[in-house]
């Protein structure tokens, strides 16, 4: 029960995790609208793309992307002459942000498909360009739709990270695997490891609450 | 050669045709972890829902952090947990039983989440009205309350699913030989990974494309008020 | 997003051009059909309003009158005829030698002449009342934030809410945040004002303020003003026109002491029947 010296290769994998799910989650947030936006608009080169990362990402599993990112990649790469290995860190983060990042394109999707019409009008008999009524009068509007929806979806994505120990980056599943690996003590390694995990999430999920409650400042009831 | 069958790398066309007959091989495990992982979790999530509605605070309290706590930590580390925990108090379940208790444990949270979503988008009116009638509350909640709520927990709990079998290839970390594995274990023999991963990549949305289908066919076929009785 | 998606039921392009636009008539409906599918909701209609005049619309539900404003702020597309907005045609514009349907282009060029005010006021909920009524004349009409500040100002006095800049809509009453609809209309100095029942959707008490905001301004400014309403005593004080609009035509119209008082034609009383004599 020496959990004590476990803390320091532990507490350095936790690390590891925060960053990695900061990373993934920002950079799935901009794929999210990238994908959401351009599955809506006009272009059907953006929204044919978008349609495809879409279908891609959510269609299969998070850990066949990951492993295809990190196993098949180079190899196609090999093929057109193109070096592209991707160092764990890479995959790991780019695996995590675009499944996130498709799931999110729906929500985004959704929410600014629901901003009501009349805004619309509104916006057009002020003589508003398209493209200003989506970044000024619908996207503001849409985002606080989007926030609980986010929350959950950023909390998936931590629980996600811990797949990357699969391709032998050093985040907190890792570390606890090379420990337990070590002491075969494995009932408190992985007790403290759901701990761990459990916190983390816990303090996303205050953290989402609280970007959701100063996004949604104008909304009646608040000030 | 996995499972007794050869395979053939002399062309990536040839490699392709003559592994598919393996991974469906793994596919047909990935169903069957799916399946029964899906069915644990639509049983503890009914548990779950059930123990977080008593009216007991000693009992709903619990089990709520139970449900948040699942909910929270990840797939992975509840599967190694189960794997190598459980043998230690003398449990020992073959790795895809482990990892189908597993799958289906993390998705009791989500399960029982739809089950009180779902009966509680029914019950104020209606227990109103079967009260005025005199119903006692147990026929209330059966011939009422549940007919009504079945049509949005059935599509709700097909898309989880359609989640769970994206979930199967955690699995692989214990030796499962479902489709993930099977095409990693070709990858890691013939230094081929791309034909392999990406045939289980169309696979999976093969599946993913069919399950969804079906689940909406379903969503479709049931009626929005609920199953009628006469 | 938000194209004039009917814009394929439009007419095809004429080569013929349109009747010329009346000497001082600054709206002109020439023969306009609009349908929504099976409906014809406007039939042929013929319309003029003259600068600076005040007309009210009054009708049944269904009468086609909401869709005469709508049609006229871009909001809807008309199947058939002409449409001219101070002396230029709105739906149609001029390529080639031949007249074919607006493009997006002309159109924001034309909604120019034009502000409205809606029923459900439809402010931006996520916006102050400052920045409701700058944003339009900073962003569309290129004004610098301090030029735009000053025009807030102007126009929020004007309609009696100077100290309310800095409130969101869903802290303001109905009336209040109808009020500032119409100065952020305003802000853009349309020469023409529209006012989609600009009352129904508030409550009895509130229904007043508003309707003096619109009577001053139809004595202080000089816009052409196009209002449907039910509120017919309201209509009497400020209108120089009063139309009455049954299943897509206009019925009768002349000055509101006739229509309204002592109409001629038969439906007219029979609808006004519904409402407190306006005497």
């Amino acid at each position: 029960m020496d959990w004590l010296s476990y803390s320091t290769p532990l507490l350095q994998g936790a690390w590891v995790t925060i960053q990695l799910t900061v990373y993934s989650t920002i950079l799935g947030a901009f794929f999210a609208f990238a994908f959401g936006i351009g599955k809506i608009s006009n272009n059907w080169m953006a929204k044919g793309v978008s349609i495809f990362f879409i279908e891609i990402f959510r269609g299969t599993s998070l850990l066949v992307q990951l492993f295809w990112l990190y196993f098949a990649l180079p190899i196609l790469g090999q093929s057109i002459g193109v070096d592209l290995r991707l160092p764990p860190v890479v995959a790991g983060t780019l695996a995590l942000s675009l499944n996130i990042g498709a799931y999110g394109a729906e929500v985004v999707r959704g929410a600014i498909q629901a901003v009501p019409p009349s805004q619309h009008e509104a916006a057009k008999a002020l003589d508003f360009t398209q493209r200003q009524v989506l970044w000024r009068i619908s996207l503001p509007q849409a985002i606080p739709e989007m926030m609980p929806s986010f929350g959950n979806l950023a909390v998936q994505n931590l629980k996600d990270t811990a797949l990357v120990s699969l391709i032998s980056l050093g985040d907190l599943a890792f570390r606890a695997e090379q420990i337990r690996n070590f002491t075969q003590d494995s009932v408190t390694v992985y007790t403290l490891l759901l701990f761990m995990y459990f916190g983390m999430a816990l303090v996303l999920t205050a953290i989402m609450k609280l970007l959701e409650r100063s996004v949604g400042r104008w909304r009646p009831g608040r000030t | 050669m996995l499972f007794g069958i050869a395979w053939d790398t002399s062309s990536n066309w040839l490699f392709a045709s003559s592994i598919l007959p393996i991974l469906l091989k793994g596919l047909v495990i990935t169903i069957q972890a799916t399946v029964l992982g899906f069915f644990v979790a639509a049983v503890l999530g009914l548990v779950l829902a059930a123990l977080k509605a008593s009216r007991l605070r000693i009992i709903s309290w619990p089990a709520r952090l139970i449900t948040e706590f699942i909910r929270d930590t990840p797939l992975l580390v509840q599967l190694f947990f189960l794997y190598y925990v459980l043998p230690e108090y003398g449990i020992v379940l073959p790795a895809f039983l482990t990892g189908a208790l597993a799958l289906g444990i993390q998705y009791s949270a989500y399960t029982s989440e739809v089950y009180r979503a779902g009966i509680e988008s029914i019950t104020h009116g209606q227990t109103e009205a079967a009260r005025a009638l005199d119903l006692s509350p147990l026929r209330t909640f059966g011939v009422i309350i549940v007919p009504q709520a079945i049509p949005r927990i059935i599509p709700a709990l097909g898309n989880y699913l359609v989640s769970i079998m994206k979930d199967v290839p955690v699995l692989s970390v214990v030796s499962v030989l479902e489709m993930l594995n099977v095409a990693k274990i070709i990858g890691d023999r013939t230094f081929n990974y791309l034909v392999p991963l990406s045939m289980v990549g169309g696979l999976y949305l093969i599946l993913t494309l069919v399950a969804s289908a079906a689940v909406r066919h379903l969503d479709r076929r049931l009626p929005k008020q609920g199953i009628p009785l006469k | 997003m938000n194209e004039p998606e009917t814009r394929e039921s439009l007419a095809p392009a004429r080569t013929q051009a349109p009747t010329a636009p009346g000497a001082d008539a600054i709206i002109q409906f020439d023969k306009v059909i609009k349908r929504f599918g099976d409906v014809t909701v406007l039939d042929s209609l013929d319309f003029n309003v003259q600068k600076g005049e005040k007309v009210t619309i009054i009708g049944p539900s269904g009468s086609g009158k909401s869709t005469v404003l709508r049609i006229l702020m871009t909001l809807e597309t008309i199947n058939e005829g002409f449409i001219h907005v101070a002396g230029r045609p709105l739906w149609h514009e001029r390529r080639n030698d031949q007249w074919v349907p607006a493009g997006e282009e002309h159109l924001r060029d034309m909604r120019k002449e034009m502000g409205m005010v809606f029923q459900q006021f439809n402010l931006f909920p996520h916006m102050t009342v400052r920045r409701n009524i700058t944003e339009a004349p900073v962003h569309v009409l290129g004004l610098s934030k301090d030029k735009a500040h000053q025009r807030a100002e102007e126009y929020l006095e004007l309609v009696g809410l100077s100290d309310q800049a800095d409130k969101f809509p869903s802290q303001l009453s109905g009336g209040q945040q109808q009020r500032v609809a119409i100065a952020r209309a305003l802000a853009m100095q349309p020469n023409i004002m529209l006012f989609d029942e600009p009352t129904s959707a508030l409550d009895p008490e509130l229904v007043g303020e508003v309707l003096n905001v619109i009577q001053r301004l139809s004595e202080e400014q000089d816009l052409t003003m196009l209002l449907v309403t039910h509120e017919m005593q309201f209509a009497k004080q400020i209108s120089d026109r009063v139309c009455f609009f049954d299943k897509g035509r206009i019925v009768e119209e002349g000055p509101p002491e006739q229509v309204l008082c002592s109409p001629r034609e038969a439906r007219t009383q029979e609808f006004l029947k519904g409402f407190i004599n306006p005497d």
